[in-house]
């Protein structure tokens, strides 16, 4: 699970500029953290998600392997499929994995000197 | 600290009040002025000023409901609600608009809601506001990313002002969403909650309650765990999820078929203002300026925030390369938002005791988004942006008001942008009619002596603006009524 987090992490982020990257601020365990904060049906449904996501490249985007095996290129174009999904859940589980990909890299202080935050 | 955590396994009190938000705390405050032996239960913890560190990591899961992972069921709309002492009042931007003549007329008119007027309000208004610290900001108060709202405003002629708020100057160290660790903000924390307490009032906290205790048609108490209040008088004050969740448990679905019913979310449509210079638009009061040119005839709002960088990133538009983009230029980017008197109803109901919100927006609503958008794209372009941007997937990124129409070509389903909800509202709907609505005129639930609910929860329908004043100006009003009532008397 934390591995298939990390990748998609490094993909909606993109902090591969001069920022520090999401595994340098361990994004995914971040992630992990937070969903054991969650409701138990919130959890359930969200780690349903994640594998989810994980294994259904071969139906989204005819590409017959794992997310987390994929190129940089094909992931997002799988990214961005579920985003714009005309199905509501594939667009739900693009909310859901970019909330808590974004936000569990922006509220970490580390991130912010790359974009500016808190400065005059 | 003013509460304290159960230590024996039942209480007694003549009212027990469930939550501690801007109704509970207002009517633990009237009640215990006026003599009457409260409890207050609160489910969150409490915090200090010294606790608001502006870590969003740490404190989101502490002072948000659900970790703030509340939303709808098809996670389409965050539900943004506090769950500490305080209620939502600790986390909200501190808006005060006092509740329009025609929402209340329109109550009356559509619902049979009587004895809610202007005047009947007035001095509940008057007396919530000073509590808190209501105040109309100066012009130099408004902070330049409402500042472009402004300028677009006058420049085309549109109707605005500055905001009233419950915050007193301060030192502009971040993000109000994640409260105030100066005590600036007026949140009932520091004024009703410790009032209430200085008056006798008993505040317990992480208690949540499952349900209420009904005895030969009246209420009795509550349970919350092992923990029991008994009480002749119960009010039920948690917000409209948890306030509709709480009687469903306590089994009184089938009586009160509207529970849950009515449920309005206010959805908020975020729009990205990009600047040439600086804006710093976390410096100053983030809330600070709205346009009200289409209030009374489309029933939406424009109005400036910013907010906490973990919860802005995940709720601007697009997703990698873009999106990083973007939050490179977070010293010059604004927000501004739509809030938008939905017509879309949903509900609430239960999933293993859990409430779930149930609402998906209905194309009437969509479509008046689109063109709430457009007119505040419009807005923020004549008042200087250089650029603004939609919260799509692909947002639509205009750089001249030749550009707008292209939002008419972007989707508005669920989760195609961000729609964020801060103040949803019914879900215990007031009204004459037993069969449509859970609470008569005077908050009492229909059926059972003894039972109230006090908050947004009994809205018949949105009030449209920032809901904090009405609901606290309801509670006093609640509260005098009870303390002057039979009810208040036999006590």
């Amino acid at each position: 699970m934390k591995e298939i987090l990390q990748s998609i992490a490094d993909r909606i982020i993109s902090a591969d500029d001069r920022g520090v990257t999401p595994r340098d601020l361990n994004v995914a365990d971040g992630i992990l953290s937070y969903m054991h904060l969650m409701p138990a049906h919130t959890r359930r449904a969200v780690t349903q998600l994640i594998w989810l996501f994980e294994y259904l490249p071969p139906v989204i985007i005819l590409k017959p392997r794992r997310f987390s095996r994929l190129g940089p290129r094909d992931q997002d174009r799988y990214i961005e499929a579920w985003g714009t999904s005309r199905l509501g859940l594939l667009r739900t589980g693009f909310r859901v994995l970019k909330t808590l990909a974004l936000s569990t890299y922006y509220q970490n202080s580390a991130s912010w000197k790359a974009i500016g935050h808190m400065e005059e | 600290m003013i509460s304290t955590l159960p230590t024996a396994s039942e209480e007694r009190a003549q009212v027990c009040i469930v939550g501690s938000g801007a109704a509970g705390s207002v009517l633990a405050y009237e009640l215990a002025d006026a003599g009457l032996d409260v409890i207050l239960l609160e489910e969150g913890e409490e915090l200090g000023k010294a606790d608001f560190t502006q870590r969003e990591g740490e404190l989101i899961p502490r002072i948000y409901a659900d970790a703030g992972s509340r939303a709808t069921h098809d996670a389409a709309i965050p539900i943004l609600q506090g769950k500490c002492l305080g209620g939502t009042t600790v986390i909200n931007h501190g808006i005060c608009f006092r509740t329009p003549e025609r929402i209340l007329d329109e109550w009356r008119r559509e619902f049979g809601v009587s004895g809610l007027s202007l005047d009947t309000l007035q001095p509940h208004f008057e007396r919530a506001e000073k509590m808190i610290g209501a105040r109309r900001l100066g012009p130099a108060e408004i902070n330049p990313n409402n500042q472009v709202l402004k300028r677009g405003c006058e420049r085309l002629g549109m109707s605005g002002d500055v905001m009233t708020l419950n915050m007193q100057p301060c030192g502009s160290c971040g993000p109000c969403n994640l409260g105030c660790p100066e005590d600036k903000k007026g949140s009932t924390l520091v004024n009703y909650l410790p009032a209430a307490a200085k008056r006798g009032a008993r505040i317990f906290r992480n208690c949540r309650v499952q349900s209420v205790q009904v005895e030969n048609g009246r209420a009795a108490g509550v349970t919350a765990g092992s923990f029991r209040v008994r009480a002749g008088v119960v009010i039920i004050a948690a917000g409209a999820v948890n306030s509709p969740a709480i009687l469903l448990r306590t089994g009184l679905g089938n009586a009160i078929p509207a529970i849950g019913s009515g449920v309005s979310l206010h959805p908020l449509f975020p729009l990205l203002v990009f600047s040439d210079t600086p804006l710093h638009s976390m410096k100053g009061l983030p809330h600070s300026y709205y346009c009200d040119e289409f209030f009374s005839a489309d029933d939406f709002l424009f109005e400036g925030l910013f907010v906490s960088p973990g919860v802005f990133a995940s709720g601007m538009g697009g997703f990698g390369r873009q999106h990083r983009e973007f939050m490179k230029q977070l010293p010059r980017l604004g927000l501004t938002y739509v809030q938008l008197r939905d017509r879309t109803r949903g509900q609430v109901r239960l999933a293993g005791g859990e409430p779930v919100v149930r609402y998906t927006m209905n194309q009437e609503d969509r479509e008046r988004a689109r063109k709430a958008l457009k007119l505040l794209a419009a807005i923020c372009l004549e008042g200087g942006a250089a650029k603004v941007a939609t919260t799509h997937v692909k947002p639509v990124v205009m750089r001249d008001k030749s550009e707008i129409a292209q939002i008419d070509q972007a989707m508005f389903r669920p989760n195609d942008l961000t729609v964020f909800s801060a103040h949803p509202q019914g879900g215990c709907p007031m009204g004459a009619n037993p069969r449509r609505s859970v609470v008569d005129s005077q908050c009492a639930v229909h059926g059972v002596a003894g039972l109230y609910v006090c908050d947004a929860s009994v809205f018949p329908s949105p009030v449209g603006i920032n809901p904090m004043i009405s609901i606290m100006a309801l509670a006093s009003l609640t509260a005098e009524r009870i303390i002057g009532s039979s009810v208040g008397a036999g006590l």
